[in-house]
């Protein structure tokens, strides 16, 4: 059984579901081959803390958790969903753990700047502070240069203006799908094989964000700041 | 009750602390992190005027008593086997607000004789009888000084309890707590005491009622003597066997419930309660013991090493409603400073691990 904070994991970060730990993986993994200063992306763990109802949960269990003593950098990306104060929501969270007793953990003022504590804590919102969605938003903003994008986006407003009803916060979970489909992922040799879960993640095993480029998208930029401040000295 | 406890220069702690003990605790943690010396530490903590509590706990652990080099075999006791360092212990809870210290220290240069002190464990066929010297040391600390009597010769112990505590007197303290080691057997005589005192007090079906969750067949136990021994026998599937013939489970749970219906001890120390219980009946287990734990007014301390152990104690206090009472405590080792620590989880850390499916590793 594998340790929460295994040893010489000094850096965590802390993502919703599996598409997530997936896409900021290999995010990590891109920014490490790719960054001119020194990363520590072998002292990285990525955490799912299963949803925004589950992150007290997850942030309880890693306080008493062997080796959170040495964490000196806490990343936490939330979705903003349907809630433009995500950040307070987080900040909520870190309260409630903190009331509990030591170790107390920084709470950040403002999306996205760490903290000057020990651990340093940052919070991500996705697609942004701003804007309602989820990650799956800000992947679909960053591939906006494709034309298949403009396709997808097109397809959408059809479906809507026909009044084919498309659950708004499962929109661009669904974008993605057909992204996908219309860069042959996800389909299979045979003509009926279209693979039952087609989401974010199932698209590194054929490349096709990195042959995008989707890493260095200005629209990626506010993310890949965060992991570089999660990963840097 | 304890709610907190320290223990400094005791076996592998040189200063260990632990909080918000419950109820029932379960203590976990990897091999060495000492487990098994924090409960002996708080064993001989709840009974301070019984100095042979210590030797209990060697014999417990196999260390006998050396023909010569007496010393090295107490010395084993204090941290990093230096004995010029007292062993310190202090307590805290409800019924003794101030907090409650213990000192045990070597009685440096009394004279005693190593050799006579050995010849004395050899030959010991009964208790000893134990006589105590009272006095006052410069700093108004009342000091127990022990001594062994044997066929007329006083063998002092290389040791004294020193204890600081403010009030009259020492012996409010002493209880009559029960430590049950990992491979122990106990006598078929004080099984069928124990049995026979139930009985008397019409609590035996209780037992029987405990007892069946880990062997359904069972429908009765009663003492017999066919052999001029008394023991306890049991019924099951229609025939009669003693009950010492059925598996090591059922005779250690029945130990862990006889010794709290019959003795009712403030506090019960039970070393590796996995062993011999299969993991289908440990939340019934659990359920038993919280419930006596509850309504007898005993603090226990178990330790694990089983995970299925300690869910199902998540389990059995979750669905009792009483996980508040059920603390789980774990020892591990800091990189930092190489020392011993203890981490507890509350109900609330309980319910953290258990929401995650205990997915990683807590023990």
């Amino acid at each position: 059984m594998d340790e929460l904070i295994p040893d010489g994991i000094t850096r965590l970060l802390l993502v919703e579901g599996y598409d997530d730990e997936i896409f900021f993986r290999n995010f990590v993994d891109h920014l490490a081959t790719s960054s001119d200063t020194r990363l520590h992306e072998s002292e990285l763990a990525i955490i799912q803390y299963g949803g925004r109802t589950q992150l007290t949960l997850r942030l309880r269990e890693l306080k008493k958790a062997d080796n959170f003593e040495y964490i000196t950098h806490l990343g936490i990306v939330r979705d903003s969903d349907f809630n433009t104060d995500a950040l307070r929501s987080v900040q909520d969270r870190i309260r409630t753990v903190n009331r509990e007793g030591p170790p107390i953990i920084d709470i950040p003022d403002h999306p996205f700047m760490p903290t000057i504590g020990d651990p340093r804590v940052s919070v991500l919102i996705v697609p942004s502070a701003e804007r309602e969605g989820m990650l799956d938003d800000l992947v679909m903003d960053a591939l906006t240069v494709d034309p298949i994008a403009n396709c997808v986006h097109n397809y959408f407003d059809c479906l809507e203006e026909t009044q084919v009803a498309i659950v708004p916060e499962k929109r661009s979970k669904a974008q993605i799908r057909v992204f996908l489909i219309g860069k042959n992922v996800g389909l299979d040799t045979e003509v009926s094989g279209i693979t039952d879960r087609l989401f974010l993640s199932d698209a590194y095993e054929t490349q096709v964000w990195q042959q995008m480029d989707l890493w260095n998208s200005p629209k990626l930029a506010e993310a890949k700041t965060f992991l570089h401040q999660l990963l840097a000295d | 009750m304890y709610q907190s406890f320290r223990v400094k220069n005791f076996r592998c702690f040189k200063d260990l602390q632990i909080n918000d003990l419950g109820r029932v605790n379960l203590i976990a943690g990897k091999n060495n992190t000492g487990k098994t010396a924090l409960m002996e530490a708080m064993y001989a903590f709840s009974r301070p005027l019984s100095p042979w509590t210590l030797f209990q706990t060697q014999s417990a652990r196999g260390i006998d008593v050396p023909e010569r080099d007496y010393p090295q075999y107490w010395k084993q006791l204090f941290f990093g086997m230096e004995s010029n360092r007292p062993i310190y212990m202090q307590a805290s809870g409800p019924e003794f607000a101030e907090g409650i210290r213990l000192t045990i220290a070597e009685l440096v240069n009394d004279g005693s004789n190593d050799n006579d002190f050995a010849d004395y464990f050899q030959r010991r066929r009964r208790p000893p009888t134990v006589g105590e010297m009272l006095r006052e040391t410069e700093e108004r600390e009342r000091v127990l000084q022990y001594r062994l009597t044997w066929e007329n010769t006083t063998l002092p112990l290389v040791v004294y309890f020193a204890s600081d505590l403010l009030t009259d007197s020492v012996k409010e303290f002493q209880t009559e707590s029960r430590f049950i080691p990992v491979s122990y057997r106990v006598k078929d005589e004080w099984i069928a005491d124990r049995y026979s005192q139930l009985e008397v007090a019409e609590k035996n079906d209780l037992l029987l009622h405990d007892l069946s969750n880990i062997e359904p067949r069972l429908t009765q136990l009663k003492v017999l003597s066919p052999w001029g021994t008394q023991m306890l026998w049991a019924e099951t599937g229609g025939s009669s066997m003693p009950l010492r013939t059925l598996g090591e489970g059922t005779n250690r749970f029945c130990h862990f419930l006889m010794t709290m219906m019959a003795v009712n001890p403030p506090y019960l120390f039970i070393d590796e309660i996995e062993n011999g219980i299969h993991h289908s009946v440990q939340c019934k287990v659990w359920q038993a013991i919280g419930k006596l734990a509850r309504e007898l007014d005993i603090q226990v301390f178990a330790t694990t090493h089983s995970l299925e152990m300690i869910r199902a104690a998540y389990e059995a206090f979750s669905e009792d409603d009483k996980l508040e009472e059920f603390r789980y405590h774990r020892l591990s080792r800091s990189r930092k400073t190489g020392e011993l620590r203890a981490t507890t989880y509350n109900e609330l850390d309980m319910k953290a691990v258990a929401a995650f499916d205990f997915e990683h590793e807590v023990r």
